[in-house]
């Protein structure tokens, strides 16, 4: 199908941006794109060519950020209930090259509370409000109608203007 | 300002430059590492059949283990 090569220079730039806005720092985002591009290597010959190649990689970043994450929490949860039965707390390591440095306390707390929301109603949120989709294009990267995405996108807003309230109140 | 302005403005970033070789390189290594990860399996399954040849013989003819070794390794080479 296409070189790897190739496939990387056209689409790394939005593969790493889009895990930056999963995980929120340089290092889990430099192993999601390279966890991304062995996929994409290993699974071309899966590729039917009934989306575009870039929703295609678009929908592998969003499953291997989507997965990082698991992995990552599920491991921080065994760890901390191993040694002291608490469970795990939201990551402090908040790195993201793409923010100003004056605003990163803002970020932080506004992704503290994203990442607090379903992955489902993240995932509409990242896509339409950090990637700048349509409803159409993010509806199709997730596989679901464009009105599931608007019904997720109104409940991700929902929540998050609560949850944003209630850290202010704090 | 609104969360939603904030989520606008975050700007589009340039990944690492060596992060393509690094995963050239970890291409490169899973090439390598399959096949002799197959050898390594078909060695040791081979070990195992033996090893259980052994026990088996031992223990169904009660013969002396240096006996039921060479009866394996005639079996093996021949």
């Amino acid at each position: 199908m296409h070189d790897l090569r190739e496939l990387y220079k056209l689409y790394s730039k939005m593969v790493y941006n889009l895990a930056l806005s999963y995980v929120q720092n340089v290092e889990d985002a430099e192993e999601i794109v390279q966890d991304v591009f062995l996929k994409v290597h290993d699974r071309q010959d899966e590729f039917r060519g009934d989306s575009a190649v870039k929703t295609w990689i678009y929908r592998i970043t969003v499953n291997t950020s989507l997965d990082y994450l698991k992995k990552q929490k599920a491991a921080k949860r065994s760890f901390l209930q191993r040694f002291s039965g608490k469970q795990a707390e939201e990551p402090a390591h908040f790195n993201h090259p793409g923010v100003q440095l004056e605003e990163e306390e803002a970020y932080r707390k506004l992704f503290g509370v994203i990442n607090e929301l379903p992955v489902q109603q993240k995932t509409a949120l990242i896509l339409l409000k950090i990637e700048g989709m349509s409803q159409a294009e993010a509806a199709e990267v997730m596989e679901i109608s464009a009105k599931a995405v608007e019904s997720l996108f109104q409940r991700a807003k929902a929540n998050l203007s609560q949850k944003l309230q209630k850290t202010k109140e704090l | 300002m609104k969360a939603e302005e904030l989520l606008a403005r975050i700007r589009k970033v340039d990944p690492a430059d060596d992060l393509l070789q690094r995963i050239e390189l970890r291409i490169a290594k899973r090439t390598v590492t399959v096949p002799l990860r197959l050898v390594y399996r078909a060695a040791a399954s081979f070990l195992l059949i033996a090893a259980l040849e052994c026990t088996l013989m031992l223990t169904s003819t009660g013969k002396e283990q240096t006996d039921v070794a060479q009866q394996v390794d005639n079996q093996i080479y021949e």
